[in-house]
């Protein structure tokens, strides 16, 4: 009774958790996207992050700006250094990191104080269109030859980035009149791990069979003496005195109870899944990430073309008819190739940012999670299937959990080390001994029985298989008792 | 089975089961990863090319519409006023060929180490080729909110060889215009130093610190051909050439591997010739530079042309033994005057 409580505890428990597991990787599993939202307090109208945060979950990164409709926003990456400069002493929000996993935390940015150049505003011409007095009015990070990456519009603007090594920081500014500062919104694929899945799983299936062969142990020995004594009807008494014999002989070698725990290492072969492949997964996105529009555009063609050349000869100084040249004539084309400093000339390929590609290893999880998953499905079935087979095979076989010859070592080994209660040990020399009689009477018949040693070696390691041959020292008494020889049998 | 019994305990397991596993997955949010701290040019090659391509882009622009007031947005300083007057002499004449080739095609750059403003960096380009030198120029970016500009070039002298510059990671340090202690002379002393040798040849008191070179082996031509042109003598004919620094525009200097730095500077020379009174300088000796700034100047005895030089010197580190000298130079007619005086010549 305790015992059949147990093994019903263990297999719920069992099917519990690998249900758990296997809702971690299905219903429960987390989303494959992060979204974090900073929502800017302060009275700027930039936000601007801290090293790190764009690359915080995964190095490929969407970010998205709102601000009122209407309104013009600007997005734009960059150093911290040319951020924070560009940024000076107006004030803005610091997104510092995630409050949780859908808010970033906020905080008034420390202004750049002492900007030497900040006061000269416009001196040279240049729109500095905003300051300090003025925050209401937006300036325009936009254009600026310090950002890597950037992007303008009205109402939301969306920006693409893979982060790269290096401080580069995030500005997302409110442009023009009335401007505030933009809300930010991060996103980043994630790789959706679940780390529950195959441990909830195995360990479930363990119990589970843990539970099944407890179960099979209580029903077993009822189920064997009826197989006995077919015909005969059970004999009650039987099953309660069962246990005690049992504990007289504790070492009894092919202890039925047993088996469900040798079973668990004998199972070990196939439950080892590499989990690691499913953690990490390939993120389309981050293939076309930067090739951001307005990267290399403006810079490129003009790089490699040089103005309408005059021709060497003719200097643009004034020289001529009364007065010599002044120009510092240096023609010599040959001359200069000693004189060019240095062969480091400046790669003048189309732009490329260095690698920014994920793994293209490890196929996609959800494909890899699928195929273990149908893996994985057997092997609970399996279990049950193997279960209640001891029963039926009886009369063949004497106890079906004895391990195979050929089974795994650690088999034989831990049935032997602890016979638990519920052994039928005694059970199988009666078993054998009728068997034995079975046999000798259909030798005398000249047929040959479908024989449980006589049938090949199931592939499977696991122990419950319903065609176990008996161990060897049965297996002799078999051998004898129908005169076959060695080798035959395995 | 005895079942009704076993349900309380086995919900119970199960749910202690989930809990557990539910609180272990939710780990908390990551915390942002600054890297390590990056130390070296605060301007990358790439962005140095993004840059140059617009300040090209820009100028190629502004050269050929001839149209001196679209330099306002990429160049500055002695740069602007150069093209400018260029541009100027371009639109006069009709005729481009005394626009300077500016080839943005770079062999090697330097590029600012420091995180501040104003940024300063320094580019060679390849040779445009027809013998043609190469030209360093020097950019700048004075304020964080404003753009990269071009801020001088020169072209560099016959034979040439730049000291070695830093590497484009490493960045290399400005140094400032007054900055006696690291050089044999400050960027502003040196610059000042040439100008006076321009002016005073091998009488100034800078004459054994200044390598001689080709610049003023032509300017000392240059006044040797006037001298010896017809009637020179028969005139009374007086020439001198006299520089200073310009004053509007600080050296801009850039260390280099050796410790020293490259400098460039803007002076301003002027080159005067006189003759005796009511003699006239005829407009058509002049060189086409000259007769376009001339415009409708009346011909007189006084001629003086203002030059804007651009000079890129190589300062050698404080305890060298080496001379300053000149690595390149732009010398452009930016102004001519005929300020003699013909009214008593009837």
């Amino acid at each position: 009774m305790v015992q059949r409580f147990l093994a019903i505890l263990l297999i719920l428990a069992g099917l519990g958790a690998a249900g758990y597991g296997v809702a971690t990787a299905t219903v429960l599993r987390g989303s494959d996207t992060v979204v974090a939202t900073a929502t800017p307090s302060g009275d700027g109208t930039m936000v601007v992050t801290v090293p790190g945060v764009l690359g915080m979950v995964d190095e490929s990164v969407t970010v998205r700006a709102s601000v009122p409709e209407g309104q013009k926003v600007t997005l734009a990456v960059g150093t911290e250094t040319d951020v924070l400069g560009w940024v000076g002493d107006d004030p803005y929000d610091s997104v510092t990191g995630m409050a949780d996993w859908t808010e970033l935390s906020v905080v008034p940015g420390a202004g750049v104080t002492g900007d030497e150049a900040e006061e000269e505003g416009s001196a040279d011409g240049e729109g500095a269109s905003g300051s300090a007095e003025k925050p209401s009015t937006g300036p325009d990070p936009a254009g600026s030859d310090m950002w890597i990456s950037e992007v303008s519009g009205e109402t939301s603007v969306t920006l693409r980035y893979t982060d790269q090594p290096g401080p580069y920081v995030l500005l997302a500014a409110g442009v023009g009149k009335g401007a505030e500062a933009p809300t930010v919104e991060l996103t980043w694929p994630r790789p959706a791990t679940t780390p529950f899945l195959w441990p909830s799983v195995i360990g479930g299936g363990l119990l589970l069979l843990v539970g099944v062969f407890l179960l099979v142990g209580v029903r077993g020995k009822p189920g064997a003496r009826s197989g006995r004594g077919s015909g005969k009807g059970r004999k009650p008494a039987r099953t309660v005195r069962e246990p005690l014999e049992r504990r007289d002989d504790p070492a009894q070698p092919g202890a039925a109870d047993e088996s469900p725990f040798s079973l668990a290492p004998g199972e070990k072969p196939d439950s080892p899944f590499p989990p690691g492949p499913a953690e990490k997964s390939p993120f389309p996105l981050t293939d076309d990430d930067q090739g951001s529009p307005d990267f290399p555009p403006a810079a490129a063609p003009a790089w490699g073309s040089a103005p309408t050349p005059p021709p060497y000869g003719a200097p643009s100084e004034p020289d001529g008819d009364t007065v010599p040249r002044p120009a510092p004539a240096v023609p010599a084309a040959g001359a200069w190739s000693t004189a060019g400093s240095r062969p480091t000339a400046l790669p003048s390929g189309p732009a490329e940012l260095p690698g920014h590609q994920p793994p293209a290893g490890p196929p996609a999880p959800g494909s890899l999670r699928r195929r273990r998953g149908r893996r994985g499905a057997p092997d609970q079935p399996g279990a049950p299937s193997a279960a209640p087979m001891p029963a039926p095979s009886a009369p063949r076989t004497p106890v079906a959990p004895a391990p195979p010859p050929v089974a795994a070592p650690s088999q034989p080994a831990s049935p032997a080390s602890s016979a638990s209660p519920g052994t039928p040990g005694k059970l199988m020399t009666r078993r054998e001994r009728r068997l034995a009689e079975q046999a000798a009477r259909r030798g005398n018949t000249g047929m040959q029985p479908a024989v449980a040693p006589q049938q090949p070696e199931p592939p499977q390691p696991e122990p419950p298989q319903p065609d176990t041959p008996a161990p060897s020292s049965r297996a002799a008494a078999w051998r004898e008792a129908w005169g076959i020889k060695d080798g035959e049998n395995s | 089975m005895r079942g009704p019994s076993s349900a309380p305990p086995v919900a119970a397991l199960l749910a202690g089961l989930l809990s557990l596993a539910l609180t272990g997955c939710a780990p908390g949010p990551p915390a942002p990863d600054p890297g390590p701290a990056v130390v070296g040019a605060v301007v990358t090659e790439e962005q140095e090319r993004t840059i140059i391509g617009r300040v090209a882009a820009s100028l190629e622009k502004a050269t050929a519409e001839r149209d001196p007031a679209a330099l306002e947005a990429r160049t500055t300083g002695p740069a602007r006023e150069l093209r400018a007057s260029q541009l100027e002499v371009a639109r006069l004449l009709a005729d481009d060929d005394r626009v300077t080739d500016l080839p943005m095609t770079m062999q090697s750059v330097v590029l600012p180490a420091e995180p501040g403003w104003p940024r300063t960096s320094l580019a060679v380009s390849t040779s445009p080729g027809r013998g043609a030198a190469p030209v360093l120029y020097a950019f700048e970016q004075r304020l964080a909110r404003g753009d990269y500009k071009l801020w001088a070039w020169a072209k560099l002298l016959r034979g040439e060889t730049l000291p070695r510059f830093a590497s484009s990671e490493a960045g290399a340090a400005r140094v400032p215009a007054d900055d006696e202690e690291s050089l044999t002379m400050s960027p502003a002393q040196a610059v000042a130093a040439y100008a006076d040798v321009l002016s005073e040849g091998a009488d100034s008191a800078f004459a054994d610190r200044i390598q001689d070179d080709e610049f003023r082996v032509l300017l000392r031509e240059q006044e040797a051909a006037q001298r010896e042109t017809d009637d020179w003598r028969a005139s009374d004919g007086r020439y001198s050439f006299s520089a200073r620094p310009d004053r509007d525009a600080a050296p801009r200097a850039m260390r280099v591997v050796d410790g020293g730095a490259i400098v460039m500077g803007a002076i301003d020379s002027s080159q005067l010739i006189e003759l005796q009174e009511c003699a006239t300088i005829e407009r058509r000796s002049l060189t086409e530079t000259q007769r376009a700034l001339h415009g409708e100047q009346r011909e007189s005895n006084v001629l003086r042309t203002t030059f804007l030089d651009v000079v890129a010197l190589y300062v050698p580190a404080a305890g060298s033994e080496e001379q300053v000298r000149l690595v390149g130079v732009e010398h452009v007619a930016v102004d001519v005057e005929s300020t003699g005086d013909l009214s008593g010549c009837g």
